[in-house]
């Protein structure tokens, strides 16, 4: 992040520029001190050449406590646009939220929403929408709230904006009706009940991958309230309405009914129904209210932009999340239930043994998707105490990948000391994990029935670990092409095959694993040896290698094992890695429980035993990271 | 008469009394040399910045209802000593002339005045005096660190100055010819590659990778 202008410099007549203060959706920030002392922030305004500085000026002279001052807009000899507001030294709401990673005090967040319904309702007397309500834009002082950026979102807009989508920050708060073009004042009041709706839980309603799924989750998809305090449920289920004309009426009404539900005053939500969701004639007035030109582009460049992603968009939701599915499904388990026993002893009887397994793969799979959706439909009727939100906001937010925060495709720096010390630990910790694997299967007595078959399981199950870990460390943080990373991780997984070999040979623990690939002999027949190989041995090796160089190559280990990865261990990565060596472990015959269980004991260890760090302890991803 | 940086520490005559640390995308922090540092009432031209000091104007004047100088924080060896001039309490419990402070503390002044006072990290003797009222010195200051040898400044939770966007940390090292860095960064002063002998106490711009980006600048006194 490099700023245009350094300390000391002037480029404003008057004000020296003493440091940098932040780089957002309009331009630098410096803080700077005028010759008379006055501390002030001054705003590079860049990439907007065509400005139009009338447009600012309406809000110029606006006064009240809770709204950052402009004090003047001036060029310079440059050419260069600069806007001189007030300076305020305390945190953002943005910081303030990121250090309450599960949510403030409800208290708490009473008090920031009236010092910010008190300032958005002064626009909104005058005629004025934010447009631009996020938690960048709020700042607290002394306790005190002050709103930013008032006056430059419009003013932005009007001139060469593109979709305000600079920062997918702002698409978090972004209200439906902002896809057609329609910028009333109850954009800045969903945009407000969103911000609350952060505040209380810690993560804002709708998320996702990309810009689009996050604005399609705006327009069709219904928050989940139910991680709410029950008594704030209704106040934030109207605030948050997708129909402008449905939505709480005025910010201060919707503050007073935030306080009202908290301090446990009976609220008539009937009067509030029938005075939110307005005539037809007052329908008809906003759908035809007129749309100045610049908001007009506006709302077709957005509705492009969703043509144009509708293919990414239709997969925003997952699929058995739409209530519409659950017939579907709930055939195909019954159909998975009844197919399972019948054609297993069939296929298995003509010797094709793939299908039955991949029948039980998606007869699971089935059942566990059917199982998630009727515990979401449950959750739905019967939403969450009020006394449990915070538990169940911390149980959701785990589910969620926040994409505000680096992931693993982020790039970032780690110093080589840092990577052998990360790469060193971590499969320090994978042979405890191992060790304490086997030892716990080899007591259910069910694989493994010997000391030398769990110790052979053991040591291998931590070089697994320590193959997909070392050489993902090595990548970890840079741009690599994922093919290499599984050449790379496979050739390591049939070192592992070759060493599994060698144990079990010194272990004499002997699996019956066959060559099925005929390589054994074909040495023996073509190889002109003088002694022939014994066919079970090199079976066994090329079995092993066979199988730990696919199951190493088959999966994203790299993925699996950053330090940035979502949650620290994904059971869905340990099932679908079992799968694979359940797969696999049939092709070399190795025998199914040990292929199985080399799967979920390898992804395991190396998850629980690889370097994780908290998403809200990560730092924020940049740009560029976004536009990837 | 503006004068020359004034000197404390007999033998070290390169090092200000005081110094204001601009950085980027994390505030400004008042670094104080001495091992004595007074808090007190902001009068006409006792703002940090100020371009004639009074001699007897406190090294952090607030705006707020105090003593001229109110309370005095003196480093003995690697312990710190409240010296109370006027009404102060520390973590509740009045202070009767002289207190040595714990690790971490809380400390009230008349007038509604709350300061938190803390030594970040175990393995150097600098302090840190942060604001937790709304009082504040008349040019906006996030905090002051009594500076003993050494100042931490970087992501870690240990650090004296908390710069939660940098890769590193960087740490400023009292020297017998000013303050100089040590970092595993590499590091631009005024433009040209930093070396360990070179110093920073004279305004020199500090530049490293991502957001890293700082200035000491010396407070000029009045002798």
């Amino acid at each position: 992040m490099r700023f245009r202008y350094e300390p000391e410099s002037k480029p404003l007549d008057g004000y020296t520029i003493k440091r940098a203060i932040d780089r957002g959706g309009f331009g630098e920030v410096y803080y700077a001190l005028s010759d008379a002392g006055k501390e002030v922030a001054l705003k590079l305004l860049q990439d907007n050449l065509d400005i139009e500085l009338r447009g600012i000026a309406q809000c110029l002279n606006l006064k009240h406590p809770n709204l950052l001052s402009i004090f003047d807009v001036r060029e310079n000899d440059a050419g260069e646009h600069w806007v001189v507001m007030e300076y305020v030294s305390g945190d953002t709401l943005d910081r303030i939220i990121r250090d309450h990673p599960n949510g403030l005090l409800p208290r708490d967040v009473e008090k920031l929403l009236q010092g910010i319904a008190s300032g958005v309702a002064y626009l909104h007397e005058r005629g004025i929408v934010h447009r631009d309500l996020k938690p960048a834009n709020i700042y607290r002082e002394n306790g005190h709230v002050k709103i930013g950026d008032v006056g430059l979102a419009k003013f932005i807009a009007e001139s060469q904006r593109s979709a305000q989508t600079q920062s997918v920050g702002t698409v978090y708060y972004m209200a439906p009706e902002i896809a057609h073009g329609r910028y009333g004042k109850e954009v800045d009041i969903y945009a407000i009940a969103v911000m609350t709706y952060e505040m209380l839980i810690g993560r804002v309603p709708f998320d996702g991958e990309s810009t689009g799924e996050v604005l399609m989750k705006h327009l069709s998809q219904e928050p989940d309230l139910s991680v709410l305090p029950s008594k704030l449920q209704p106040v934030l289920k109207r605030a948050l309405q997708k129909d402008p004309l449905q939505r709480t009426p005025t910010i201060e009404q919707f503050a007073t009914e935030f306080s009202n539900a908290l301090n446990g005053v009976q609220q008539d939500w009937d009067a509030f129904r029938n005075v939110g969701q307005g005539g037809t004639a007052e329908r008809q007035a906003y759908e035809q209210k007129p749309r100045n030109d610049a908001e007009h582009r506006y709302g077709r460049r957005v509705e492009t932009r969703h043509a144009a992603r509708r293919g990414e968009l239709a997969s925003a939701q997952p699929w058995y999340l739409d209530q519409r599915n659950w017939w579907w499904m709930a055939l195909a388990f019954v159909l998975s239930a009844v197919l399972f026993p019948v054609i297993l002893p069939l296929t298995f009887g003509v010797g094709i043994a793939l299908i039955p397994f991949l029948i039980l793969a998606g007869f699971v799979g089935v059942g566990v998707v059917t199982i998630r959706w009727l515990i979401r439909a449950f959750s739905d009727d019967y939403g969450v105490p009020a006394d449990d939100h915070r538990a169940g906001g911390h149980a959701i937010r785990l589910n969620t990948h926040y994409v505000r925060y680096q992931s693993p495709i982020s790039e970032r720096s780690l110093s080589v000391p840092e990577r052998i010390a990360e790469a060193s630990g971590s499969i320090a910790v994978a042979v405890v994990c191992a060790a304490l694997i086997s030892l716990a299967v080899l007591a259910t007595d069910a694989v493994m029935h010997s000391p030398s078959e769990a110790v052979l399981f053991g040591i291998v199950t931590a070089l697994g670990a320590a193959a997909a870990i070392l050489p993902s460390k090595l990548w970890e943080g840079h741009a690599t092409d994922g093919m290499f990373r599984r050449l790379v991780t496979g050739l390591c997984g049939v070192g592992v095959g070759v060493a599994a070999f060698a144990i079990g040979d010194s272990l004499m623990v002997e699996l019956p694993v066959r060559d099925v690939t005929g390589v054994t002999e074909f040495v023996n027949r073509h190889g002109h040896l003088p002694v022939s190989l014994s066919t079970s041995a090199i079976s066994t090796m090329i079995g092993y290698a066979t199988f730990f160089g696919v199951l190493l190559v088959a999966r994203r280990w790299w993925y699996h094992v950053d330090s940035y990865r979502p949650k620290r261990l994904r059971v869905t990565s340990v099932f679908w890695t079992a799968v694979v060596a359940t797969l696999f472990g049939i092709v070399v015959r190795l025998p199914l429980e040990w292929a199985a269980m080399w799967g979920v004991a390898i992804s395991t260890t190396a998850q629980l035993a690889s370097v994780w760090v908290h998403p809200a302890q990560r730092p924020q991803q940049s740009r560029s990271d976004m536009a990837a | 008469m503006i004068s020359a940086i004034s000197h404390h520490d007999a033998g070290n005559t390169a090092i200000a009394r005081r110094y204001m640390a601009w950085i980027d995308g994390v505030g400004n922090w008042l670094i104080v040399t001495s091992p004595e540092m007074t808090i007190g009432r902001a009068t006409a031209g006792t703002g940090p910045l100020a371009r004639i000091r009074e001699p007897d104007a406190a090294d952090c004047p607030l705006v707020a209802n105090l003593s001229r100088r109110h309370v005095g924080f003196q480093r003995i060896d690697e312990s710190y000593v409240l010296q109370a001039r006027s009404a102060a309490s520390v973590n509740g419990w009045p202070v009767d002339e002289r207190i040595v402070l714990p690790q971490s503390c809380s400390i009230e002044l008349s007038g509604g005045v709350q300061l938190g006072f803390s030594v970040p990290n175990q393995l150097s003797a600098s302090a840190r005096v942060t604001f937790q009222s709304s009082h504040r010195p008349p040019t906006s200051v996030d905090g002051v660190i009594l500076m003993a040898e050494t100042c931490v400044l970087g992501p870690g939770s240990n650090t004296h100055i908390r710069c939660e966007s940098w890769p590193d940390s960087v740490i400023l090292v009292r020297t017998a010819d000013g303050i100089s860095l040590k970092s595993q960064l590499p590091l631009l002063v005024d433009g040209r590659f930093s070396t360990t002998k070179q110093t920073v106490s004279n305004g020199q711009v500090v530049r490293g990778p991502d957001s890293v980006q700082f200035r000491l600048e010396p407070l000029e006194e009045r002798q």
